[in-house]
């Protein structure tokens, strides 16, 4: 073979060789579609999936009874574009639900029937949480702001805020006073949604996390206490008249208790502490054994059912991929489970 | 203090040192001298160890000359050479080699490994290409040469001497859009017997690039906001040989100072964090070389300081370490046939982090001795063994086996195989709070088999390489949430992964009349997957590594004729999964730059001015998910060369 054969071979070889690649063949993620949706009270459940911290793959799940079956992110395929960076909580309010995104610091508003979008409410640092205080009033706790921002709920805007001592988490109104729980700083505050200022200051534990009102008009605050300081958590009862602690229950530094909540007629209190533990709202010590014992799930969250008092419980599985969430009846039997987002952290009855 | 107790390492070595006594050949009588012009092509110590069997992939002067006034993120990401996980801009781009990631592949300048203690990353993209004289990418492990850490790869880059030069001044400028503006200074001089240098440079932009927002409703354009890059620093070395030629000293420092904004990616809001970055890092290198022994000291100063601003009226997050590295290796020339290497490394290091309490200190020293064997002209086999002392505790002992064969015309065979390992970071021992002391480091097998062919005939070279490898790592280091308290990320040895592919490579030039063609490509198959894992319900079992595309493609293609050229480089990126579960991707995408360029001759000098359109095609992509990168955008350069003799063409 002559030499210009030899160098046109190897060059074709050459090529060949580069081109050769072998394509995966990758099946994109198919998402059930979703045509006009009319969600009613009693319909179903939302889960709030935070996602992974700047991944911005945040979703709102929702769980319908009806059919048993959940769709992964309800906001998104209704409305064409992602929720956003980490989905906290949300609120539904004179029929609008108001979808708190923490790392986007964010609030997008949805007509609650058909979940299409009406507005962004912007302007907020780290949100968390938000509570409408009147009809035309909501605040909005935050995580880095050392303030508790207002929205006008007439025109969905954030007007201002008002300074807070540190971190403001859970929200609860109570009479003409919302309670507001902190989760670094040792106390339940008091403000006044008159007034917009912080009125009082109630000494639990580090950690304050979630709130519940009792069947008994009481307020129960848990918190998980502080890891750096080594300060354990524990759950209190507040008499929200006077603004004093009734019960102290404590816990140790190897607890972990967060998603305190209640059945409908707020009678039984529900708690996460790696396990799910119950306890009646008139006891007077912590339940020594859980409800339902996790084996190798992590528990992320706590919702129950109002009409007929079903344990739902989320797990974040490894925080980083899609978590589940596990439906269990009044006794603590499991039912049913399902997918759902990466990192399921609130569940709420609509 | 019990070092260095196990007993088979004990005898190896002895038998490595009683070796001299049992081969008596007659004596080499190759006189070695060391010039200033002769040092770099003279291989380093450790080079001739470090690299047989493997794979070694220098830049070629075409794809580094436009980039001198860049950064290594320009240089290696924008030719395609390896895929970089990069967030735009001037922001932080690592190497994903082979799917490990800047932790497992040092970046060594001048054989000093520059990753970071604290968190055993290096940011490319803080590496000007000014300073880098070459660049080499290894890909394969390298811990028996150049320890811990060296599992995925190897970025070399050395600082050149030269010889009779007299004075040399050489300038490089860049400037391009979003306000892009670099400038850089070297000037040297050079006799017989000594060399001195100094370079400085600066590198500014805005990087204020448009984009289409895909996280907002109807995707409106934004502007990117606070993403300036701000960069500037010097380096000088000074080297001299004695009289007698067999000895040389190199000192050589450089000190750079950063300051940069982080963007938000296109979901979040914080538009206040901001990072600098400073360093200097200094080093000192003496070289003896007699008949049969050459011998080899070295020391560096290395300091860091990172201080991160997150926004929020938070407190600043800093980091400050400092090491000390020390090193002295022997070559002894047993026999004409045999060579034995052998080194000695102390590293001592001390991190004061605001997430450490206290001030943590840890020292290293590891030993390695490699035997190098070339039995006839056609073979080169490298055995080479390395033990690691890590507070008191000892590592693995780690090693490779090298071995090449040149018996076929035009044709390299060449094999590796290695066990590599990476020590667990001072931010995996020492963060609070999740930190944890009893982790242990990743251990890594890898095996390279590779056939290189080369070939000239009269105006045409060809260069081809096809590489395969395999490695499993074990022990993988991954932060998850702790199992005593879920809210506290913890990091452990959590997994095992298997990488396996092939890399292609060629490189053909021809040179025709006046015109002379070059044409580079490569491309990478990279299936790097989780094959095991401790935490339950895993389900990134079976699947590719996050980030790491399973194709990757680059060619460049340059036509020159007289003093003008043009070049057209070409990259594909394959798709890349974003959560492990792979649920969520970001697509394969193109990517083309297209330069154009001419050489201009003064009179006591020459220039090089060029024009390049990067994102030729304006395309849409991210590299980092939610992270907009810029579409279509230009850059001018030029290049002066002060007082050189004038080369004939470009």
């Amino acid at each position: 073979m002559n030499l210009q054969v030899k160098i046109l071979a190897i060059g074709l070889l050459f090529s060949l060789s580069i081109f050769s690649c072998k394509k995966d063949k990758v099946e994109p993620p198919t998402t059930p579609s979703v045509t006009a949706l009319n969600i009613q009270p009693g319909d179903g459940v939302f889960i709030t999936d935070e996602g992974t911290f700047q991944a911005g793959n945040a979703k709102l799940s929702f769980y319908n009874f009806t059919s048993g079956n959940s769709t992964e992110d309800l906001f998104s395929q209704v409305n064409s574009v992602p929720l956003g960076d980490v989905c906290q909580s949300l609120t539904t309010y004179n029929g609008k639900t108001y979808i708190v995104v923490n790392n986007s610091g964010k609030i997008e508003v949805v007509a609650t029937t058909t979940f299409a979008h009406q507005h962004t409410i912007s302007g907020f640092s780290s949100p968390r949480f938000i509570l409408p205080v009147s009809s035309t009033k909501a605040y909005v706790s935050d995580l880095y702001a050392n303030a508790i921002s207002i929205v006008n709920l007439s025109n969905d805007t954030r007007t201002g805020s008002f300074a807070f001592p540190g971190e403001s988490e859970a929200m609860v109104m109570i009479g003409s006073e919302v309670f507001v729980s902190s989760t670094d700083k040792g106390f339940v505050y008091v403000v006044n949604p008159t007034t917009d200022l912080v009125t009082d200051s109630i000494p639990v534990a580090k950690g304050g996390n979630s709130l519940q009102v009792d069947n008994n008009g009481k307020l129960w605050v848990l918190c998980f206490g502080d890891y750096a300081t080594s300060a354990p958590g524990g759950l209190y009862k507040i008499n929200p008249t006077n603004h004093t602690v009734e019960l102290s229950l404590p816990l140790t530094t190897s607890d972990y208790a967060t998603k305190l909540c209640a059945n409908a007629a707020k009678d039984t209190l529900y708690y996460l502490n790696y396990s799910v533990y119950k306890m009646a709202s008139s006891n007077i010590s912590l339940p020594a054994t859980p409800f339902i014992t996790a084996s190798t799930q992590s528990f992320y969250a706590i919702g129950i059912r109002p009409s007929n008092g079903e344990v739902f419980v989320s797990d974040a599985v490894n925080y980083t991929s899609n978590g589940r969430l596990y439906r269990y009846s009044l006794a603590g039997i499991l039912l049913d489970d399902d997918l759902v987002g990466i990192c399921p952290g609130e569940i709420y009855f609509y | 203090m019990k070092r260095y107790c196990n007993p088979f390492v004990v005898l190896f070595f002895l038998v490595a040192m009683l070796l001299p006594t049992f081969h008596l050949y007659a004596q080499d009588t190759i006189v070695k001298t060391i010039t200033l012009s002769n040092v770099d092509i003279l291989p380093s110590l450790r080079t001739d160890i470090a690299n047989p069997g493997l794979t070694i992939e220098k830049t070629d002067s075409i794809q580094s000359s436009r980039y001198s006034a860049g950064t290594l993120t320009d240089l290696l990401g924008q030719n395609g050479i390896t895929f970089l996980k990069s967030y735009g801009g001037g922001n932080l781009a690592t190497t994903t080699i082979r799917g490990a990631s800047a932790s497992q592949t040092p970046l060594l300048w001048n054989g000093i490994n520059l990753q970071s203690p604290t968190n055993g990353g290096l940011d490319l993209s803080l590496v000007p290409a000014i300073i880098c004289d070459n660049v080499s990418l290894q890909n394969g492990g390298g811990s028996s040469g150049w320890g811990s850490g060296a599992i995925g790869g190897v970025i070399q880059t050395n600082n050149l001497l030269s010889a009779n030069e007299g004075w040399k001044i050489k300038y490089v400028g860049q400037a391009g859009s979003f306000g892009e503006q670099n400038h850089g200074i070297k000037i040297g001089f050079s006799n017989s017997r000594f060399y001195a240098d100094v370079r400085m440079y600066r590198q500014i932009a805005e990087n204020n690039f448009t984009y289409r927002n895909l996280a907002k409703d109807s995707f409106p354009i934004d502007t990117m906001q606070n993403s300036y890059f701000f960069q500037q620093g010097m380096m000088g070395q000074v080297a001299w040989t004695t009289k007698s030629q067999k000895q040389l000293f190199v000192i050589r420092s450089w000190y750079q100072s950063s300051d940069r904004g982080i963007p938000p990616s296109m979901v979040e809001v914080n538009n206040d964090l901001r990072q600098k970055d400073e360093f200097s890092r200094t080093m000192g290198n003496w070289k003896l070389y007699l008949n049969k022994v050459e011998l080899e000291i070295k020391s560096a100063v290395l300091t860091e300081y990172m201080d991160f601003y997150q926004g929020y009226n938070q407190p600043n997050s800093y980091t400050h370490s400092i090491s000390l590295v020390n090193e002295v290796d022997g070559k002894i020339r047993i026999s004409n046939k045999i060579t034995n290497t052998i080194g000695v490394n102390d590293t001592w290091s001390k991190a004061d982090v605001t997430q450490y309490v206290p001030i943590t200190k840890q020292n290293r020293a590891s030993v390695f001795d490699a035997v190098k064997f070339l039995p006839n002209e056609n073979w080169n086999l490298v055995l080479n063994l390395r033990e690691e002392e890590l507070q008191g505790k000892i590592t693995p002992l780690v090693g490779s086996i090298g071995a090449e064969y040149y018996g076929i015309k035009f044709i390299t065979i060449k094999n590796s195989f290695s066990r590599n390992y990476r020590l667990p970071t001072f931010n995996d021992l020492y963060w609070q709070p999740g930190g944890n002391s009893d982790l242990k480091p990743e251990d890594s097998w890898n095996e390279d088999f590779a056939v290189v062919f080369k070939y000239k005939y009269k105006n045409v070279t060809i260069d081809y390489s096809v590489t395969a490898y395999y490695r499993i790592t074990e022990n993988w280091i991954q932060w998850s949430p702790s199992s005593a308290n879920s809210a506290i990320w913890a990091p452990s040895n959590l997994k095992e992964v298997w990488s396996r592919g092939f890399e292609h490579r060629g490189k053909v030039n021809w040179i025709k009349n006046k015109f002379e063609s070059t044409f580079i490509g490569g491309y990478d198959y990279v299936r790097a997957t989780t094959e095991q894992s401790k935490v339950p319900n895993d389900v990134s079992i079976g699947k590719q590594l996050v980030y790491v595309p399973t194709n990757h493609f680059y060619t460049l293609l340059q036509i020159s004729y007289l003093k003008y050229y043009i070049a057209y480089n070409h990259q594909f990126n394959g798709l890349r999964f974003t959560t492990t579960d792979h649920s969520t991707y970001l697509p394969a995408y193109d990517m083309a730059q297209l330069t154009i360029g001419k050489r201009v001759d003064f009179k006591n000098s020459f220039g090089d001015i060029f024009f390049r359109v990067n994102n030729l095609y304006n395309k849409e992509y991210q590299n980092i998910v939610w992270r907009p990168m810029p579409g279509r955008n230009f850059q001018v350069g030029i290049t002066i060369d002060f007082n050189k003799k004038k080369k004939s063409k470009v």
